[in-house]
């Protein structure tokens, strides 16, 4: 044989033993015949434990809190093969594809993962199995949030981005480098689709304005808004404009408050690009505030508290710590542009809390909604709460039947956002520290049951143990927002915008200006 | 023979000018510029890159051109941690670009204008006297220029290679540094053109500055059409930002240094101008002496150094490095260090603040010299909100136990200046302080990840899970005894108003005692001080501090504040007295005349807080507010 080719052989043979060796080792099928059984769940992080999952989720990797020097992980349920994976380190990584693969054959059963730990004189320890059960229902795929620092008046880098639930893949939607470190905030999109949205932005480069997408269409309107809703037709949004200072606070834990001190419902028709307000919510002395649409588009669902000061330049304004908002809506026809009576949902005074941040759940039975001492940025406020309200019964007997809901902690909860199914709940929670939120799902049965929550997966379990960004307005859409960063900077960027006729500041507006 | 040997010596000549020069570069950087000045930022600095050893901080410089050599450049410029491995990898980067100027012009065939090889290192001289730092910037210019030494080196022949390997290297290059691949399509077409003569060629290369970064950067990377051409370069609107100084200028020298000088000598020899040395060069090196190598290797060199040492002298900024030094000692509460390193910029209001952080931490805030700490607002530092002020004031806040105060600070900080190790160290303690542990955690968390952070970082990991309440942390334990706790607001009327609230809570707070005091000594309300006199009994002084004793013989002069004082059981030295008598004298000599009395007051006197009183109009510390 020439040399060249015998050369040639025995690379080819080294490739495919190291090739068999690899296939061997990597395939090895792991067999721990003796071990002790022990009594006690095995500490793991995140808690993955005894939840309710969508059956289309990311991986739940985790961190085996527990001393060892081996880990062996199966996981496994009624039907599909089990997922073995055996770790010189803690860090669990489970492969995507063999995940989905027993999600997807099991919806509704129970997942169950079993976990060994090899102590250092070799022996096996088996904790108790640790079960999780995947529900029926999936989750919309995308979850929209804002990423920014815990800041207080200054900020530098933030962003929005879109996180694919079912892996770990997150993009950027619009990172405010794009345009020079302005703010972005409230994003909202219309009946969980990403094919309306609005952003609010800020800049002092290029003024700070609402972007509006509508499909391929771009545009902005260069005024200050706050919080906004779509219409469910997607031909008005109501949005607020707020005056809303930070306050800080010398000897709280959670130093920062917002009072807003000022601020008003408008409406933005689409089609005939006007903005108008109505009486009933701008008056001059209420503070209206976090509108939100019924899934019929019947009602508008918003907060709305007495204005207890006169003067609006003095910041905070005196009383700010008893005003408190509470629950209200207004019927109003579309096709006839015609608003009616405001009625009351829940009243401060009846539960002695100020709320905040209503949703309706999409099959329109549900509002959800936070419940904090006073004020209106519960963010800020740990003793923020969720609360979930059955408007079924509430319109039966006309009393509201409302709960504290099962996965609040002692820590702030807050944003919160319903699936298009209305099966699952994103909210931020700061459970695990005062300062952080974290994103975190809940599964909501048809009676209005929820079930543990968990925090978002991520593909390094340790992550959120050392990223210093806050996770805030989770907004779940069935499918990723289509328009790239670049398109959507470039309409904040540019000098073309919508002009809007009425003069619109913090302020709520004069008679005159009003519809 | 005798060519090898003369070209020999020549070489020997340059290179040994060459090392000489660098060595004391690197000398020049480690010991007397101190580049670990510039790793600590000292409020002054905005952009220092922090480094993650994490996959998903690597993966973010992924999305972006130039987001690499960003990355890489991150990574190395941790090590101006240490001052001798910061100085190094300046000189070695000076060094490249120096070499990749003398190999340049050799090429073109222009070795007269080899001298000017020495340009950039000086430009990076003058930057660090500065006390700037465009790291990132710098190195992105090295990494195009060694991507232009490769395309020279490759020398194909076949110009259809020559294009190939340029397209290929421009791909790679600009995903690598961004918009300085400009200098690098500009300086390969003008090669062309220099050393082939080619047009054709020269053309498409110079239009490839225009192609690529637009094929690239908005068509693939999606960037707007401004940031993919300047993306990572000195006018990058990041950079315009973050580095306001006039140390900028130098970066674009560098940068447009050598596209200028290949298009100055493209420009000669288009003219025919032949490149000789200047008449009187010439005429120099005729005379007698200076064809004596040794001394014409002596008066070069002197020559070289001349220039350069004149660059650092004009360029070295010696206030900027006494506030970073004073920021850098107090920050490592090397007290001494910080009175020492303050007398070179002693009016500066950071630093004055920083001396009297200083001298409380010594003992002796109520007994040393006056004169640098006449303001009350340098106490707090309370003035305009600016970020540079945030940095300062959170120490002086966290050593008074004003935990809030400062929490709120460094949330501004970290803002402005990034997620800085230090500050993140500072917020750590703070949410420890608070009880926080979760958020502490977090941050102590993402300390762990910082190079010469971890270890720190770390041993409170661990402290926190063996005491999660830290009882048996003393200093946490401390300030946790000193934090207000009565609902107010951040914003307190007055800088006394601040202290006042902390005496409240604790009233063995010396360090608020002191700083009250003085607030109240420096405004002259010595009222308020004499209501405050009490206070003394709280603390253990072996002797009432001398300026508080010569205030306490100014009230005790007056008849109301002879009322103040009765009833008061303090004990006042007789040196105190004997030098308010010496005082009362000398100005009794001069009862009519004020102004000579300020002029001819002995230096003894003059550091008093009779003097002070006497000579110096009233101060409103709100007004300075």
């Amino acid at each position: 044989m020439r040399k060249q080719y015998r050369y040639f052989l025995i690379v080819v043979l080294v490739i495919l033993i190291a090739g068999v060796v690899i296939f061997i080792s990597k395939n090895r099928g792991v067999s721990i015949d003796r071990y002790n059984s022990m009594n006690q769940f095995p500490k793991i992080r995140p808690d993955y434990c005894g939840t309710v999952i969508p059956p289309n989720i990311a991986p739940l990797n985790f961190l085996i809190k527990e001393k060892g020097i081996r880990y062996y992980v199966n996981i496994h349920s009624k039907q599909g093969t089990p997922i073995e994976i055996l770790s010189r380190t803690p860090k669990i990584s489970i492969p995507e594809a063999s995940w989905h693969e027993l999600l997807s054959l099991n919806h509704g059963q129970e997942l169950y993962v079993d976990i060994f730990v090899e102590a250092e004189n070799k022996s096996w320890n088996k904790f108790q199995t640790v079960s999780n059960k995947i529900a029926n229902e999936e989750i919309d795929a995308f979850l929209v949030y804002r990423k920014i620092h815990p800041s207080h008046n200054t900020w530098s880098f933030m962003g929005l981005y879109q996180r694919d639930l079912q892996n770990f893949k997150e993009t950027p939607v619009l990172k405010n480098d794009r345009y020079q470190y302005g703010c972005a905030h409230c994003h909202t999109f219309c009946n969980n689709s990403s094919d309306k949205i609005s952003i609010s932005t800020r800049s002092r480069d290029y003024k700070s304005s609402l972007l509006i997408v509508e499909g391929d269409k771009i545009y902005k309107i260069v005024k200050k808004f706050g919080f906004t809703a779509w219409h469910p037709s997607g031909r008005l949004l109501a949005l607020t404009i707020n005056y809303p200072p930070l306050v800080l606070h010398a000897n709280r834990n959670e130093m920062r408050d917002i009072v807003d001190i000022d601020s008003w419902i408008g409406l933005y028709y689409i089609d005939s690009e006007e903005i108008k307000t109505i009486p009933q919510l701008s008056r001059k002395d209420w503070l209206e505030n976090y509108p939100t649409w019924s899934p019929d588009g019947r009602y508008l669902y918003f907060c709305n508290a007495k204005m207890l000061w006169t003067d609006t330049k003095t910041v905070p304004p005196e009383h700010y710590q008893e005003s408190k908002y509470s629950l209200y809506r207004i019927s109003y026809d579309i096709e006839k542009d015609k608003w009616g009576e405001i009625e009351a949902i829940l009243l401060s005074k009846e539960t002695g809390l100020s709320m905040n941040q209503p949703r309706v759940s999409p099959d329109g039975r549900w509002l959800t909604f936070s419940m904090c001492d006073y004020s209106c940025w519960p963010s800020y406020h740990p003793d923020s709460d969720l609360y979930i309200l059955d408007l079924k019964k509430t319109e039966e007997t006309r009393k509201p039947v409302y709960r504290k809901m099962e996965i609040n902690s002692d820590e702030c909860e807050s944003w919160h956002t319903w699936s298009s199914n209305s099966r699952w709940i994103v909210f931020s929670s700061k459970k695990e520290n005062p300062l952080f939120n974290r994103t975190y799902i809940t599964y909501v049965d048809e009676n209005g049951k929820l079930y543990k929550a968990f925090v978002v997966p991520h593909e390094d379990p340790t992550f959120y143990d050392s990223y210093l960004m806050t996770y805030t307005i989770p907004e779940l859409v069935t499918e990723p927002v289509k328009n790239t960063e670049e398109k959507l900077a470039r309409v904040i960027r540019d000098v073309e915008n919508v002009p809007v006729d009425m003069a619109i500041t913090g302020a709520t507006p004069k008679k005159e200006n009003r519809e | 023979m005798d060519i090898f040997k003369k070209i020999q010596s020549k070489e020997f000549e340059s290179a040994s000018r060459s090392f000489l020069f660098f060595i004391l570069f690197y000398l020049y950087l480690w010991l007397f510029v101190d580049i670990h000045l510039i790793y600590h930022g000292g409020g002054e600095i905005r952009y220092f890159p922090v480094f993650y050893k994490d996959w998903f901080f690597f993966k973010e410089f992924l999305s972006y051109p130039g987001g690499l050599v960003e990355y890489l450049s991150t990574f190395i410029s941790q090590f101006f941690y240490f001052s001798w491995a910061g100085a190094l990898i300046i000189t070695l980067q000076a060094w490249v670009i120096y070499a990749f100027v003398n190999s340049f012009v050799k090429i073109v065939n222009a070795p007269q204008l080899r001298w000017l090889r020495f340009v950039p290192p000086i430009f990076f001289l003058i930057l660090y006297s500065k006390y700037t730092f465009y790291f990132i910037t710098t190195m992105t210019l090295t990494v195009a220029l060694c991507f232009i030494w490769l395309y020279i080196k490759f020398n194909f022949r076949k110009e259809s290679l020559r294009l190939i390997t340029f397209f290929i290297l421009s791909t790679v290059l600009y995903a690598l540094v961004g918009g300085a691949y400009i200098i690098f399509a500009l300086l390969c077409g003008m090669y062309e053109l220099l050393s082939r003569r080619q047009w054709q060629t020269s053309l498409i290369f110079l239009l490839s500055a225009l192609i690529i970064p637009y094929f690239e950067g908005v068509l693939i990377y999606r960037f707007s059409s401004v940031d993919a051409f300047t993306i990572l370069t000195p006018i990058f609107w990041k950079f315009q930002i973050y580095n306001k100084t006039d140390g900028v200028l130098f970066v674009y020298g560098l940068y447009l240094f050598l596209p200028l000088l290949t298009f100055a000598l493209i420009i000669w020899r288009m003219l025919g101008v032949r490149l000789n040395l200047p008449k009187f060069i010439s005429k120099v090196s005729e005379i007698s002496f200076m064809k004596n190598k040794k001394i014409r290797w002596i008066i070069d060199t002197g020559f070289l150094f001349l220039v350069a040492a004149a660059a650092v002298c004009f360029s070295f900024d010696s206030k900027r490095k006494a506030l970073f030094s004073v920021d850098y000692y107090a920050f490592n509460r090397m007290w001494p260090q910080v009175l020492e390193a303050a007398t070179d910029n002693p009016n500066h209001p950071l630093v004055i603040a920083a001396v009297n952080r200083a001298l409380y931490h010594l003992g002796q805030f109520g007994n040393t010299s006056f004169t640098l700490r006449h303001n009350p607002s340098t106490l707090l530092l309370v003035g305009e909100h600016h970020a540079q002020l945030y940095w300062y004031q959170s120490d002086i806040f966290l050593d008074l136990g004003y935990v809030n105060g400062a929490e709120h600070d460094v949330a501004e900080a970290l803002e402005y200046y990034g997620e800085r190790p230090q500050l993140l160290q500072r917020m750590a303690i703070i949410n420890m302080i608070k009880g926080n542990i979760g958020t502490a955690r977090i941050y102590l968390g993402a300390l762990s990840k910082i190079l010469f952070y971890s270890g720190w970082a770390n041993m409170y990991l661990n402290r926190i899970e063996s005491d999660p309440t830290l009882s048996e942390d003393r200093q946490i334990q401390y300030l946790r005894s000193l934090m207000i706790d009565r609902e107010h607001l951040l914003e307190y009327p007055t800088i006394n108003a601040i202290l006042l609230e902390l005496l409240n809570k604790n009233r063995y707070n010396r360090m608020a005692f002191e700083y009250l005091m003085t607030c109240y000594i420096v405004t002259k309300d010595l009222d308020s001080f004499a209501k405050n006199i009490d206070r003394f009994k709280d603390f253990q002084y072996p002797s009432i501090p001398r300026l508080f004793e010569e205030a306490i013989l100014i009230i005790s002069s007056s008849p109301s504040g002879k009322n103040l004082m009765q009833g008061k059981e303090l004990v006042i030295s007789g040196k105190s007295l004997q030098r308010y008598n010496s005082f009362l004298n000398f100005l009794s000599a001069f009862k009519k005349d004020k102004n000579k009395a300020l002029r001819e007051i002995p230096d003894d006197l003059r550091d008093s807080y009779f003097f002070y009183y006497t000579f110096f109009g009233n101060i409103n510390p709100d007004k300075e507010k």
